[in-house]
């Protein structure tokens, strides 16, 4: 019995000995499902819309109103690119090629026949060249696309005359804001405000010319990273999906659209709060035409 | 271990980081031209200075009549040719004046008599060359060069082919309504080298551009009824195709120009037959008892959009091309006519009449979408540019005293239903058909 016991006793300290680097893995690894469970869980979760938010919305009911209003002073308060050299302290990304147009590059195109279309002859009698009176043309409307200005409009992008009775319900036409209002910026409601990411959507309005009328237009969403100046000018942009850029020749002409918005004079400085620019100085836009076609 | 758990946990909280990044969803735009300077182009001193200026207007033109670019008036431009030839655009100064696209361009003789056309776009914000092509041609074919240079720009700006480089074949009519003179005629999309191609000692009908060849068919009605010719325009040749006596539309060419398509009514009832050119042999496509017309392929090939009055009205259909299948596409009040399908395969564009009134729409292929995007008194004929963007038709309308005369025009409408435009033309024009583009 004894003897049994203190072979037990003799093997006690070293079974505590094996124990403790367990013991501080065990910690560890709890530490670490903790944290887990801290701070990863509600990514990996993703959260319900609108969770913690709702209170900053609240708050931003006043200033989302104004934001819609149509804006005279958004115009105004930009500064208008009178001089001829305004050039801001861009960090030049692409240094303004200067090379004379001489070294063409560009391939000679195959020459065009002269006479590649010979004119058919028209059979004997010469047709009379000039009518008579010119009639008046009745002036086609000549609607060029007009800039839509105000919210409501957007479904009248592409025109159509049918009957209001024949109409389908309208059941396409969504509201663009709830859309727009997603969860990605609901979760990052807390660090840029509605009311400043509404402003500086409304600004860059009037500066993306969106694809309308091209084929399958509503398949051009395009990803943009842009980084931002502390001046709140654009540094640098990046079309994100550069594959689809270099193949696509149609994506590659609406992202180049888009790039232009954001390098429009007319929108520039962007409208962002001076003292959240380490929330603001990366942007990712995504510039998706869908709701409007 | 503790090295395993750090990379685990830095891998867990990686995407955390990365949504530090601001997001935002832009879904609302304009639509609205886009603001281009067209320079004049750069030529020596005394040669070939006409041609220098004469290329930028084409171009302007071109590109305004199409809706989508608002070129510049040049007395606003801030750089002149001689300092953007040699000195490259000053992009700060063009930026200021509104501008966000600039072409410019020069021209040079060469010791072999030819000219050599040079152009460039340039986009104003990234200060970048876009495009840059050189030219070697003879100076009478300068209009036909500023065409190619329009339908490149276009190309690179919209991300479509362009169309400016194409031509448009219709009916020119003259006279009074018992004497109607009726002769088919050809000129460029812009209006301009303007030619007839028949005489007018018989009446043409309905005239239809080959998808692939600088072929046409027209139907005319001389001696012994209604034939239906082919006529080459390269090589200036019209071909008697067959005669269909009982035939109700002008055929249509396949995508590939191989094949005809048309109706015909044997026996008191209308059905879509289909014709190689090479064999000439008819092969019957529809057996239905009802009146099937009106057929176009699909640019594939696999499809066929017709128009039939089997469902007790007369709608719109689409079928295998070998008749299996059959699709049903719209379901509107009225009468729809004159399916075509848009070479680019998006849309389908038809006539209907509803109301008392004429209209032009479009209709996707599986039957959705379908927008009327112009009307009149009378219109008809859609037919559509080889990039599937733009529509041209005509429009009739009752003129002079107690409304006995006739007016007809042809126009051309962005399928956005916006910029339509009367096309000139010397006489009354109808029935329009357009080219592919040139080779």
């Amino acid at each position: 019995m004894n003897a049994t016991r203190s072979h037990h006793n003799d093997q006690e300290p070293s079974t505590h000995g094996n124990l403790k680097p367990a013991f501080i893995k065990s910690v560890i690894f709890h530490v670490a499902i903790f944290l887990i469970a801290l701070f990863g869980l509600p990514f990996i979760k993703k959260e319900p819309l609108l969770l913690s938010p709702v209170s900053v919305e609240l708050v931003d009911i006043s200033e989302l109103t104004q934001t819609n209003k149509p804006p005279p002073s958004k115009i105004k308060d930009i500064p208008k690119p009178k001089e001829p050299e305004p050039v801001k302290p861009l960090p030049e990304p692409e240094p303004l090629k200067k090379e004379p147009p001489k070294p063409v590059e560009p391939e000679i195109k195959p020459e065009p026949k002269k006479d590649a279309v010979p004119p058919p002859e028209p059979k004997k009698e010469k047709p009379k060249e000039t009518p008579k009176e010119k009639p008046k043309p009745p002036e086609p409307k000549k609607e060029e696309p007009k800039p839509v200005k105000e919210d409501n409009s957007f479904d009248n992008l592409l025109k159509d005359l049918t009957p209001e009775k024949d109409k389908e319900k309208p059941n396409e036409q969504k509201d663009v804001r709830d859309d727009a209002d997603d969860g990605q910026l609901a979760n990052l409601a807390d660090k840029l405000t509605m009311s400043e990411l509404d402003s500086f959507r409304h600004q860059l309005e009037p500066c993306w010319n969106i694809p309308a009328g091209a084929k399958y237009a509503e398949d051009l969403a395009v990803e943009i990273r842009v980084v931002m100046n502390r001046d709140m000018t654009v540094r640098d942009v990046r079309i994100l999906d550069q594959g689809r850029y270099n193949r696509d020749s149609a994506f590659r002409a609406a992202a180049d659209s888009a790039t232009r918005a954001l390098r429009n004079p007319r929108c520039q400085p962007l409208r962002l709060p001076a003292d959240k620019y380490d929330q603001w100085k990366t942007i990712v836009i995504n510039f998706d035409p869908r709701n409007m076609l | 271990m503790i090295k395993k758990l750090l990379l685990l946990l830095t891998l867990i909280f990686m995407p955390n980081i990365a949504l530090a990044e601001l997001r935002v969803d832009m879904t609302k735009g304009v639509v609205e031209p886009m603001p281009i300077a067209v320079s004049s182009f750069y030529a020596a001193p005394g040669e070939n200075s006409e041609f220098a200026r004469g290329i930028p207007q084409v171009i302007s033109a071109n590109l305004e009549s199409s809706g989508l670019f608002k070129p510049l008036n040049p007395q606003a431009f801030v750089q002149d040719v001689i300092s953007l030839h040699n000195d490259g655009p000053r992009f700060g100064e063009w930026r200021a004046i509104g501008t966000q696209a600039l072409v410019s361009g020069s021209i040079s003789k060469q010791a072999d008599g030819r000219t050599r056309v040079e152009f460039r776009l340039w986009d104003v914000f990234s200060q970048q060359q876009l495009i840059g092509t050189a030219f070697m041609t003879t100076p009478d074919n300068w209009r036909r060069i500023a065409h190619i240079i329009s339908d490149e720009i276009y190309k690179r700006l919209t991300g479509e082919d362009g169309y400016f480089d194409t031509r448009i074949v219709y009916v020119a009519e003259n006279g009074p309504p018992q004497k109607r003179i009726k002769r088919l005629a050809i000129m460029d999309q812009d209006g301009q080298n303007h030619k007839y191609l028949t005489d007018g000692s018989n009446l043409v009908l309905t005239p239809r551009f080959s998808p692939s060849r600088q072929q046409i068919t027209y139907m005319s009605y001389g001696r012994g009824g209604p034939r239906v010719y082919l006529y080459d325009i390269n090589s200036g040749r019209h071909e008697v195709l067959g005669n269909f006596p009982n035939m109700t539309f002008s055929p249509r060419f396949s995508p590939d120009g191989s094949k005809v398509i048309m109706s015909m009514a044997t026996n008191g009832n209308t059905d879509i037959y289909e014709m190689p050119l090479s064999t000439r042999q008819l092969r019957r496509i529809t057996t239905n008892g009802s009146i099937d017309t009106a057929p176009s392929y699909a640019p594939d090939g696999r499809r066929i959009v017709f128009e039939s009055d089997r469902g007790g009205t007369q709608q719109l259909y689409t079928m295998d091309n070998n008749g299996g299948n059959v699709q049903r596409i719209t379901f509107g009040q009225g009468r729809y006519a004159n399916p075509v399908w848009s070479p680019r395969g998006d849309l389908i564009a038809f006539t209907r009449m509803s109301g008392g009134k004429f209209y032009i729409g479009v209709i996707r292929p599986d039957g959705s979408g379908e927008r009327l995007i112009t009307t009149a008194y009378h219109v008809e004929g859609p037919s559509w540019s080889p990039n599937g963007r733009v529509l041209t038709y005509f429009k009739e309308r009752s003129t002079g005293p107690g409304g006995t005369q006739r007016q007809a025009q042809i126009y051309t409408v962005d399928i956005t239903g916006f910029n339509e435009r009367w096309l000139r033309t010397p006489q009354d024009g109808s029935d329009p058909a357009w080219s592919p583009l040139n080779q």
